[in-house]
């Protein structure tokens, strides 16, 4: 077959003109909506995680989008008026198909390619901080997303000339298998005891499943990435879908246009498959009450799908209709369900057994991951079980790997990275991968989640290119979403007076290989970098105050080098929202004075927006004065005079020639 | 020419068309008469491509009909239930035939736009019944096709834009050669339309001739004699129908007019009178000659 001669520009125009209203607004709004939301958390130089950060508005367009483009280009073909108009039209059948199919490609390519163009043109006059590399994945993924949507109603269509019809069709070739593999694969091999004999562990693992739905990729595994095999899936699957729907449209009887199924059959075993997720909440009660509850709910449904697609089916024969697809359906499950039985039971006599569960003894298990059994090399057992101890508090279990430091019975510490070899059902443990950077110069530099200007990060970059090891986290594409709670969790603690930074690491981040790698490196490693990121944290502190004064809290002041006389601890804590002018005034008064460490300093712990920010001072009794003004709410008791230590501190202040004005 | 062999069609259990044979000629209105459900739709949609045949041929001028454009250029199809684009104005649609047909002639459809006082930038939506029906028919003409279907498409037509399209019709034939085939369920809508006529009856044409032919060789006379006569009197006529009140009868003959006016003089009749018979008439006589009751027909 011949593309470009079945390709009649005319018609397309023609086509795309008669609904141009409504293709223009769907063209438009994913890219606008995308530009605005982009634009709205430009300002403050939040970096995008992953494809779900900026490609939001993009998967929830993507179920509408592409049905609007079907209905646009093939709606009026299978209404009963429009067929007789357009079926004597000198067009070809497969013209039509072929012409209104590449048409709607295209016209998603335009979609995607506005966003696209606007997500650069946002990065580049905004400060919304976009990896390029992570900006042609979205494009691609919803790109191929959209066409596979795309196809799949022009398959329905194809299939039914029934609206309500082709809408049951559309959700039932989109949703069926992946929610059925979902379904089953979260409710087989659940243990549903807790067994503390330790000899027994259950190890869970995240399924690895990649369904050719996007969206139903972000119900199996919690978030929203590039995946290439996903991608290949839906090409695949749209090609087949097309070819499916040609040959359904040239065969199409028109004499049915506008009616639904004309063989019984085909009615039943299409109103049969919708049943399948009541048959899984049904599977999912657990009284007899519940579960009568749910039938009676599921055959008003059964007669309610005939009334809407204007079937009159004798009601013997639909009752039984009922009863024979119902179990069939629960037979489905059933089978299913054991072929995913075998696969855990496999080589379960060799194992040794033990339940991974987290510290509250809540077995680690979610929607999208199942129980199976595994074995560890031989002398593992003990490190193992050590180990799993170890995870076991952590919840930190991350598809198949889990990392993170240990200290083994005799004391030794090493950090793990334990992988699961799905094949083999073997887990071992790796010491971690420490690296140098190739190069710096892709890599952006993040303090939290937030990039720093273009100075900072050059300055930042000469200080830590001769630096020996930076670590490097390949956070999977799989797994990029965990890249938040990952920067979110770093250590806040002080190791030392050169440490007072409220994270302890500085990240460069870069987007290779459809993932973001963060390569973390130790601030107080470095001198020089501590006080250049010292005074880039009060600049910064001093911004996000201004700007959002009210929503910031100050929650908690700590102390240095004022135990001179050592009769004060070194700690005052303070709990509450920064309602307070002194505090303010005072940050933005000395955000560009120098710190001297070696002299009394205070530093304060601000948090907005779930992220901390620090502000590091020598007016150390200026501090004392205002919290003490505040009546130190939630302080750490501190046994001395408050009065008398904050008179101490200005002397110390005043003697150590550091003078300020109230 | 349009050569229909055996073609047959169902809808599910049921024959619509049922081993249908039909011969359209180049150059003619061809009248598709037939009642309701008759077919007649059907096979207009199976010609003009919208339906497939489930079995049987079609011969358009010689070859084989294909779901091809090049043989569709060669048809337009007006159904009973018009379609228009939403919103569409008839500048919009015919901005869509001339994309669609290669000889859609632009200025003659404005011509008729203008004859026919439409607005032309009115949305046809807004349109009374017979004016769509007008904007429709006007885009027919205007493609120019070598075979026009309309299917019900005169009905109800007022008779001044009848009478317009009527003319119009017959100047498309003589400068185009075009062919127009025009159905409907009322035999007086065609009559002054078409050359020809074929019945369709049951998923068949069961009978089909030219009009002129019908007319001149059936014909209804009022006679009357002195003397007492019966339908006896009249076995060397071809009488399809023999009604007497009191002395005056009314025959329905078939044959040649001029010999049977001849022969009748011959009789010495009191009163001959030679009456215009409608196409409605000459049906239900031809039908009860087939041994078909044509009120149920219709």
């Amino acid at each position: 077959m011949n593309l470009i001669k079945c390709f009649n520009m005319k018609y397309l125009i023609e086509n795309i003109k008669k609904s141009k209203m409504a293709i223009a607004l769907f063209t438009f709004a994913m890219p606008i909506l995308t530009i605005l939301v982009l634009i709205n958390y430009s300002d403050d130089r939040t970096y995008y995680y992953d494809v779900y950060e900026i490609g939001g508005i993009n998967i929830f367009f993507m179920y509408i989008i592409p049905v609007v483009f079907s209905i646009c280009m093939f709606g009026y073909v299978y209404k009963k008026n429009s067929a007789d108009f357009i079926g004597s039209m000198p067009l070809s059948r497969k013209t039509i198909f072929i012409t209104n199919t590449i048409g709607g490609i295209v016209l998603i390519f335009i979609t995607q390619l506005l966003a696209l163009v606007g997500c650069f043109a946002v990065s580049a006059f905004f400060d919304s901080i976009l990896f390029s590399g992570l900006v042609w994945d979205v494009f691609w993924y919803q790109t191929i997303g959209y066409i596979f949507v795309y196809t799949v109603t022009n398959l329905a269509m194809s299939l039914s000339g029934n609206a309500r019809m082709q809408i049951v069709l559309t959700l039932l070739i989109l949703f069926l298998v992946p929610f059925t593999s979902i379904y089953v694969k979260s409710n087989v091999g659940m243990p549903q005891t807790f067994q503390d004999n330790v000899e027994e562990v259950y190890f869970s693992y995240i399924d690895d499943t990649v369904y050719v739905d996007p969206f139903m990729n972000i119900i199996a595994n919690g978030s929203y990435s590039y995946s290439a095999k996903a991608i290949v899936k839906m090409l695949v699957l749209s090609v087949i879908y097309c070819i499916l729907g040609y040959f359904c449209f040239s065969k199409k009887k028109f004499e049915n246009a506008g009616e639904s199924f004309e063989k019984p059959i085909i009615h039943l075993i299409v109103k049969g498959l919708t049943l399948v997720p009541f048959v899984a909440i049904l599977m999912e009660m657990n009284s007899i009450e519940e579960a009568l509850l749910i039938l009676g709910i599921t055959f008003i449904y059964w007669l309610i799908y005939d009334l809407v697609t204007n079937k009159r089916p004798k009601l013997w024969k639909n009752i039984l209709a009922f009863i024979i697809a119902g179990a069939l359906v629960i037979a489905g499950f059933i089978v299913e369900e054991s072929i995913y039985s075998k696969y855990i039971d496999y080589k379960s006599d060799e194992m040794s057994r033990l339940y991974l569960s987290n510290a509250r003894k809540v077995i680690v298990t979610d929607i999208r991951a199942q129980d199976c059994r595994i074995s560890f090399k031989e002398g593992f057992e003990e490190d193992a079980a050590v180990l799993l101890d170890m995870i076991a508090e952590s919840e930190d279990l991350n598809r198949g790997r889990i990392e993170g430091e240990i200290y083994t019975n005799n004391g030794q510490k090493y950090k793990y990275r334990m992988y699961v070899n799905y094949e083999k059902l073997e887990a071992y443990v790796k010491e971690k991968e420490l690296t140098k950077a190739d190069s710096l110069d892709d890599k952006r530099v993040a303090i939290s989640k937030y990039i720093v200007n273009a100075e900072m990060e050059k300055q930042i970059k000469q200080l830590i290119a001769n630096d020996e090891f930076v670590e490097r986290n390949v956070l999977y594409a799989n797994e990029s979403y965990y890249i938040s709670s990952y920067v979110n969790s770093m250590p806040m603690e002080i190791k030392d007076e050169y440490s007072v930074i409220p994270k302890y690491y500085i990240n460069l981040i870069e987007y290779e290989d459809h993932s973001i790698v963060v390569y973390t490196y130790e601030i107080n490693k470095n001198e020089a970098l501590t006080k250049l990121i010292l005074e880039m944290c009060n600049t910064s502190t001093a911004e996000i105050i201004k700007k959002n004064s009210y929503d910031v809290y100050l929650n908690k002041v700590k102390l240095f080098n004022i135990n001179t006389s050592g009769k004060y601890g070194d700690s005052i804590y303070l709990y509450g929202p920064m309602n307070d002018g002194e505090i303010e005034k005072l940050v933005m008064e000395s955000a560009e004075e120098e710190v001297d460490f070696t002299k009394p300093f205070a530093v304060l712990y601000f948090e907005y927006d779930r992220v901390d920010f620090c502000f590091v001072t020598n007016k150390v009794a200026k501090v004392l004065t205002d919290i003490e003004e505040r009546g130190f709410v939630g302080y750490e008791e501190v046994n001395v005079d408050k009065q008398e230590m904050i008179a101490d501190i200005e002397m110390q202040e005043v003697t150590s020639g550091e003078t300020y004005s109230q | 020419m349009i050569k229909i062999t055996g073609l047959t069609k169902s809808f599910g259990t049921k024959k619509v068309l049922d081993n249908l044979n039909c011969t359209i000629k180049t150059g003619s209105i061809y009248g598709l008469i037939g009642a309701n459900g008759a077919g007649k739709s059907t096979l207009m949609r199976i010609v003009t491509g919208v339906f497939k045949k489930d079995a049987g041929s079609i011969e358009v001028d010689g070859k084989e009909l294909e779901d091809d454009e090049k043989i569709k250029q060669k048809f337009v199809y007006v159904p009973d239930d018009l379609f228009f684009f939403k919103n569409y104005t008839i500048k919009d649609t015919l901005k869509f035939y001339k994309n669609m047909y290669k000889d859609f002639d632009i200025d003659y459809a404005y011509e008729m736009v203008k004859t026919l006082n439409l607005n032309e930038l009115q949305r046809i939506e807004s349109f009374s019944k017979g004016m769509k029906r007008q904007t429709a028919i006007i885009c027919a003409l205007a493609t120019n096709a070598e075979y026009m279907f309309f299917d019900e498409t005169f009905d109800g037509i007022d008779p001044v834009v009848r009478n317009y399209i009527k003319k119009a019709l017959a100047s498309k034939i003589e400068e185009k050669g075009c062919t127009i085939i025009v159905s409907s369920h009322n035999l007086r809508e065609l009559e002054d339309i078409c050359d020809n006529l074929g019945l369709l009856y049951k998923g068949g044409i069961l009978f089909e001739s030219e009009i002129n032919t019908l007319k001149t060789n059936m014909f209804k006379i009022q006679i009357s004699f002195k003397r007492d006569f019966s339908e006896e009197d009249f076995k060397d006529f071809k009488v399809l129908n023999f009604k007497k009140t009191e002395s005056v009868a009314t025959i329905i003959l078939e044959g040649n007019r001029g010999e049977y006016e001849e022969k009748l003089n011959d009789m010495n009749p009191l009163i001959l009178d030679f009456l215009p018979l409608t196409l409605e008439e000459i049906f239900i006589y031809q039908m009860e000659v087939l041994g078909y009751e044509f009120n149920q027909m219709f």
